[in-house]
């Protein structure tokens, strides 16, 4: 899985945003629809533990992103299935589309990015029950090790690299992080949210709300890297080649070619780009074009 | 910090997320069930709420000693009534 990448994408999705999306899209259905999947099969697949019992996932990988299991949390379908949903409860409203297209913008962002670790997303559930994967990294999360093992293997592996380079993005369009930027396109974009949390938040934090999901990235990608390597380094050696690290143990879902797995994914990307595109444009028709033409 | 608009960030908010920052990463090392999704928002927004509360605190000065209404000894009361 992705660690602080999921925290960074969601900035480089608004500061990345197509003049014509501009104001159209809001920042908070991004984070919302970035955070769904794993809010979903997460929990399950590290368990807890409960008077020396242990209840989760029996085999974690096979739960979080497979079939059967809650693999379909990381499934375009589920995305198009919340997006249509949500459009039919609300097309009255103003805010309606602005959500519709930030969240299914995260949500295909996460569903993509997780093809990195050796499990990979069923991109194409239910049409197909086949997990794409490049096997970037090994997949790590597992029953003994739960969530401190899955931290130190991806902090140990090219996961690393991989959220340091969404950073490296992020800092590049550093402005996206500016007050001016929040005020003059976030707020702006998604002015009913702001509204509604600045009659409770005075402007400093509703700042910080905004910026909290990069300083949990930044910070968690930091203490993580700090305790597998400097605290606990002699358990956990880095393994900066293609699925490492070689101290858990590759586990995989589906084997399918990387050619096949990449030209799925950039057409996955595309179809949310265009379903993105067609919600913000269904918004922009003039009224006069929404009455029926006269007999 | 000025941005194109003139839009001035607040003095000192850098020293603020860093010091946010650097006592979330320094906990979170060694307490590692802080490092989540919900806590490490709240932890930001708590020390952003404390730094604004504490530099209003210093640009405004100490708070006057509220007025209260005079009250007559007891003994002037009992002799009164």
């Amino acid at each position: 899985m992705s660690w602080g990448a999921h925290q960074f994408e969601t900035y480089a999705i608004q500061a990345h945003l197509p003049k014509r999306w501009q104001l159209k899209v809001s920042y908070l259905a991004i984070v919302i629809g970035d955070q769904l999947p794993d809010f979903i099969a997460k929990f399950w697949v590290y368990g807890f533990n409960l008077n020396g019992r242990h209840y989760g996932a029996k085999v974690p990988q096979q739960f979080h992103r497979g079939w059967p299991g809650a693999g379909w949390s990381h499934s375009l379908v589920l995305g198009f299935i919340v997006v249509a949903l949500w459009l039919w409860r609300t097309k009255d409203r103003p805010w309606s589309r602005a959500w519709a297209a930030g969240f299914i913008l995260g949500f295909g962002a996460h569903c993509v990015t997780d093809i990195n670790d050796s499990v990979g997303t069923m991109l194409l559930f239910p049409f197909s029950t086949a997990n794409f994967s490049i096997g970037t990294w090994a997949y790590a999360a597992t029953v003994k090790g739960g969530k401190y093992l899955d931290a130190a293997a991806y902090y140990s592996s090219f996961g690393l690299v991989m959220d340091l380079i969404w950073l490296v993005i992020v800092v590049c369009s550093w402005r996206v992080l500016t007050r001016h930027h929040w005020r003059t396109r976030v707020v702006a974009a998604d002015p009913r949210a702001w509204a509604w949390l600045g009659r409770r938040l005075s402007e400093p934090l509703l700042l910080a709300v905004y910026r909290a999901t990069f300083f949990y990235g930044v910070c968690r990608v930091v203490a993580w890297t700090v305790w597998a390597h400097l605290i606990t380094g002699d358990q956990h050696p880095w393994g900066l080649h293609w699925g490492g690290p070689d101290f858990v143990t590759r586990v995989h879902l589906s084997s399918l070619p990387v050619w096949l797995v990449l030209v799925t994914a950039a057409s996955v990307l595309a179809l949310v780009c265009y379903v993105a595109d067609r919600i913000v444009a269904g918004g922009e028709r003039q009224p006069a074009e929404l009455e029926p033409a006269a007999p | 910090m000025e941005n194109a608009r003139g839009d001035r960030e607040p003095k000192g908010h850098l020293l603020v997320y860093a010091v946010a920052a650097a006592s979330y990463i320094g906990v979170g090392i060694f307490e590692k069930a802080i490092l989540n999704w919900v806590t490490g928002p709240l932890w930001l927004l708590a020390v952003v709420a404390l730094a604004h509360r504490l530099m209003r605190r210093k640009v405004s000065g100490p708070a006057e000693p509220a007025a209260t209404p005079q009250v007559p000894p007891l003994d002037a009361r009992r002799d009164a009534a």
